[in-house]
């Protein structure tokens, strides 16, 4: 079921219908970059955050943003997922606006942790049926008004199915405050591949998380880049993002280096992007 | 028997009205089965055409309050809850002056002030409780003045304290129609305010309107407030808009729960309350809230997240240790 993206998405897309196990055919037409940020400038009222920010990213890959605190890699986030405008500059999403793309559940967003108030009332299983909130508003009057209890079956069976990726069906009926670190992380990954969106933003998909849960979510991750869709995560740890990444953008308000992860990932680079302040542990060269 | 025969109130016409005071003729019936199934010590008082209006109020105001609560708490309004409470009270008495209804002024007035709390804080340095502060006891006051000058003060005490055993039917009317809009929309909405409070930015990337949902939820609010005003007054509703909800976050884990359980922990405080305070002759809207609170103190002692609980599974932890 996660494969079939779902019908609204037009002609660029129809190739990704067959995903996983199977070839994709040859490609009649380039594809529009996942990503096109041309100028990019963004701040919260004061000095910009984002300053003059170039960056065009392929579809389909798996892509590490790393930079130190406060370069702007959330607000990246919140760029692309629509909750924030730049001030400058323009931003495009698989080739069409971030505003029009938000209605069609095109970018999924998995929060950090501290971002989400684990007190809320509310269980594993009505967490990930809202990733599938965007698809039922998506089928109109009436039923985008029916409380998801009577949503369509589709619905239930789609965040059954990102349920068992994650290996959470059995904590489904769990209150979130019950959770173990990792659990968390991957009810909001299940969430997120419910959504059945092209892009998934992941803000810290690591921080906190035991190695079964952390092996799980890289296996999630390349299934997921294999069904042709683009992962953008956020992290400190250099060590998994030179292992797995296909790309890797350095950035500290502006992008300071992209490419292949041992390109980037080199000490002259990365002292370059941290100002010479604290560079991430872990990564020895 | 004579119990069921409506007191129609003097004022009100016109087809709404007719059709409003139809309605309540039937739901103040249909209520008045299931009181007189109870023994006469307590269905007694209810004989009485102000107890019947009053009781149906209380039940009304007691559910959508419960159910609105659950957000309050949830999106930790309850300041911004208490800000349009007093808000209100200005915009209600130049409605009463216009001869507007109510609500458009209540509605007006709390959204001024919550427009001013947002300007003062973008602009100034101070923050977000002391802009709060300022703007809506500012408002308060300018109401009380207001009301001073044209009403008695037996009228503002009303508005302030709720005098639920005076209610009228066109009151009573509009009170149902506030609830019918606040339930309903509550339902059709449901996914959007539960991913705006829950987690906002995902609703703002799944392409919901965030301000529409942050402002239609304070409509709600003001609209349930300006219903409660009669009931509870304005000094007295926002603990209808907190406790109820707060009760039902110690007690449960789903939001659909908490809204069951918080209505029912309304209605329930609303009418015990509304009998305690006709058997001793208190004042009513204080009775209310002290029976909600009361259910409080007991979920916060012994329920599921409560104190008594919290010490067992502490007991426990340590034995196993």
């Amino acid at each position: 079921m996660i494969q079939n993206l779902h019908p609204t998405m037009t002609v660029e897309s129809s190739d990704r219908k067959f995903s996983r196990n199977q070839p994709r055919p040859a490609e009649t037409k380039p594809l529009p970059p996942a990503i096109a940020a041309e100028n990019l400038s963004a701040s919260y009222g004061g000095p910009p955050v984002l300053h003059r920010f170039n960056l065009t990213l392929p579809q389909g890959e798996l892509v590490a943003l790393i930079g130190p605190n406060g370069a702007g890699k959330s607000t990246f986030f919140k760029l692309l997922s629509g909750v924030m405008r730049p001030t400058e500059g323009s931003i495009s999403v698989f080739g069409k606006q971030v505003r029009d793309q938000r209605r069609r559940s095109t970018v999924a967003y998995v929060p950090q942790e501290e971002q989400i108030d684990w007190d809320f009332p509310i269980s594993v299983w009505d967490v990930v049926l809202a990733g599938r909130f965007g698809r039922i508003r998506e089928e109109g009057f009436p039923r985008r008004l029916a409380p998801p209890w009577f949503s369509s079956s589709l619905h239930h069976d789609a965040a059954h199915e990102a349920l068992s990726a994650v290996e959470m069906l059995k904590l489904a009926s769990r209150p979130i405050a019950a959770l173990s670190g990792g659990q968390k992380k991957r009810v909001f990954l299940a969430r997120a591949l419910a959504q059945e969106a092209r892009m998934l933003l992941l803000d810290e998909p690591l921080a906190g998380v035991d190695g079964r849960s952390a092996e799980l979510i890289f296996n999630v991750f390349s299934r997921a880049r294999k069904e042709g869709r683009t992962l953008i995560l956020v992290t400190h740890d250099l060590a998994s993002a030179e292992k797995y990444a296909d790309r890797i953008v350095l950035i500290n308000r502006t992008v300071m280096a992209e490419g292949a992860p041992e390109k980037v990932l080199t000490l002259e680079n990365l002292a370059k992007a941290f100002e010479g302040g604290f560079i991430p542990a872990r990564y020895e060269q | 028997m004579s119990g069921v025969v409506l007191q129609l109130s003097a004022e009100g016409s016109g087809p709404l009205y007719q059709w409003g005071e139809a309605l309540v003729d039937v739901l103040i019936a249909a209520l008045m089965l299931l009181v007189n199934l109870f023994p006469e010590r307590i269905s007694e008082p209810f004989q009485y055409g102000f107890m019947q209006r009053a009781l149906l109020t209380s039940i009304v105001v007691g559910a959508v309050c419960g159910v609105l609560s659950c957000f309050v708490v949830l999106k930790r309004w309850a300041l911004l809850g208490d800000a349009i409470s007093h808000a209100v009270l200005p915009g209600v008495a130049i409605a009463y002056l216009l001869g507007l209804p109510f609500f458009i002024g209540a509605f007006v007035s709390g959204a001024l002030t919550s427009l001013g709390i947002g300007a003062i804080e973008r602009n100034t340095r101070v923050k977000e409780d002391a802009a709060m502060g300022i703007m809506f006891t500012g408002a308060f006051a300018l109401g009380v003045v207001i009301i001073s000058q044209i009403a008695t003060s037996t009228h503002l005490m009303h508005i302030l304290f709720g005098n639920v055993l005076g209610v009228r039917t066109p009151v009573l009317f509009l009170t149902l129609l506030a609830g019918a809009i606040t339930l309903s929309t509550v339902f059709l909405f449901y996914k959007e305010f539960l991913l705006y409070v829950f987690d906002p930015v995902q609703a703002s990337a799944l392409g919901m309107n965030t301000a529409m949902l942050h402002y239609g939820l304070m409509l709600l609010l003001t609209l349930t407030i300006v219903a409660s005003l009669e009931t509870v007054g304005i000094i007295l509703v926002v603990a209808m808009l907190i406790t109820p909800g707060a009760t039902a976050y110690l007690l449960v884990n789903s939001l659909p729960r908490m809204m069951l359980v918080a209505a029912a922990v309304g209605v329930f405080s609303a009418v015990v309350g509304l009998y305690i305070s006709f058997d001793r002759n208190i004042a009513s809207g204080g009775t209310i809230v002290l029976v909600a609170t009361a259910i409080f103190g007991l979920a916060f002692l012994f329920g599921r997240q409560g104190v008594l609980a919290g010490m067992l599974r502490h007991r426990a932890a340590a034995k196993e240790a």
